[in-house]
């Protein structure tokens, strides 16, 4: 009985080491997540806010499609991982819009025109490595400069985070998923989200 | 409906989806800074 406890108890203390080792190894490789690409950059995060909350806006619109597509930049300053994902626009149709980019910061937003003037946000974007607590600001700072609407596929964090701005869903109904204009990845990762069509509160 | 006038409907989605990947990334670095922000310990005056 007595080696069958021992047993026992080695089993124990062996599971739980590795218990352990397991536990160590996973917080350890969040913490590198979390501070790996950051490490350093508060500086850059605190330039990009306080030019956001300046207004101080870069309006070229081969500044603003470099700082979407990150075309012709070194990887340092701007990580586009999914270039699919990026942007349908051209250079021509974002001279077309009021674009909004931090002024050296491949960080921005777009209002393009919508019955009769600039009123609809798209292209709100943060490509800028290692400058992080943007988003929110970009959004205020759209909504100050006219955005009043947006359309955005129904996924949790969007809607969450529109709701709570102040956008509200307006007309009769959504566009419901349509899987032949969506790959299989985006099916898998995002689900059969219809399109959500807002307005902001105050418009 | 949203969709522009000289816009297709395949046209629309590619936009959305594109706009969707950006808001996604912007998304979740704030999520990342504010869990950096967390775990910083405050500097004591």
């Amino acid at each position: 009985m007595k080696k069958l406890m021992e047993g026992w108890n080695k089993f124990l203390t062996e599971v739980e080491n590795e218990h352990n080792k397991e536990e160590v190894m996973f917080n350890s490789l969040s913490a590198l997540g979390v501070f790996a690409l950051e490490e350093g950059d508060e500086s850059k995060s605190s330039q990009a806010i306080a030019a956001i909350s300046a207004g101080e806006w870069d309006k070229d619109p081969v500044s603003f499609y470099s700082s979407l597509t990150c075309e012709g930049q070194e990887e340092e300053t701007c990580v586009n991982k999914h270039p699919e994902m990026t942007t349908p626009y051209s250079v021509t149709e974002l001279g077309k819009m009021d674009l909004f980019k931090v002024p050296d910061m491949n960080i921005g937003f777009a209002l393009k025109e919508k019955d009769g003037s600039f009123q609809e946000i798209v292209s709100v974007h943060n490509n800028e490595t290692g400058v992080g607590g943007v988003g929110k600001m970009l959004m205020e700072a759209a909504i100050s400069s006219g955005g009043c609407f947006l359309d955005h596929f129904d996924v949790g964090q969007l809607s969450g985070l529109y709701s709570s701005m102040g956008f509200e869903e307006y007309g009769e109904e959504r566009l419901p998923f349509d899987p032949q204009y969506v790959s299989d990845e985006f099916s898998e990762k995002y689900g059969e989200s219809d399109i959500i069509f807002r307005k902001h509160q105050n418009c | 409906m949203p969709i522009g006038k000289d816009e297709t409907k395949e046209q629309y989605y590619k936009r959305m989806v594109a706009d969707l990947g950006m808001m996604m990334k912007l998304v979740e670095k704030d999520e990342k800074k504010e869990k950096k922000n967390e775990a910083t310990p405050r500097k004591v005056e």
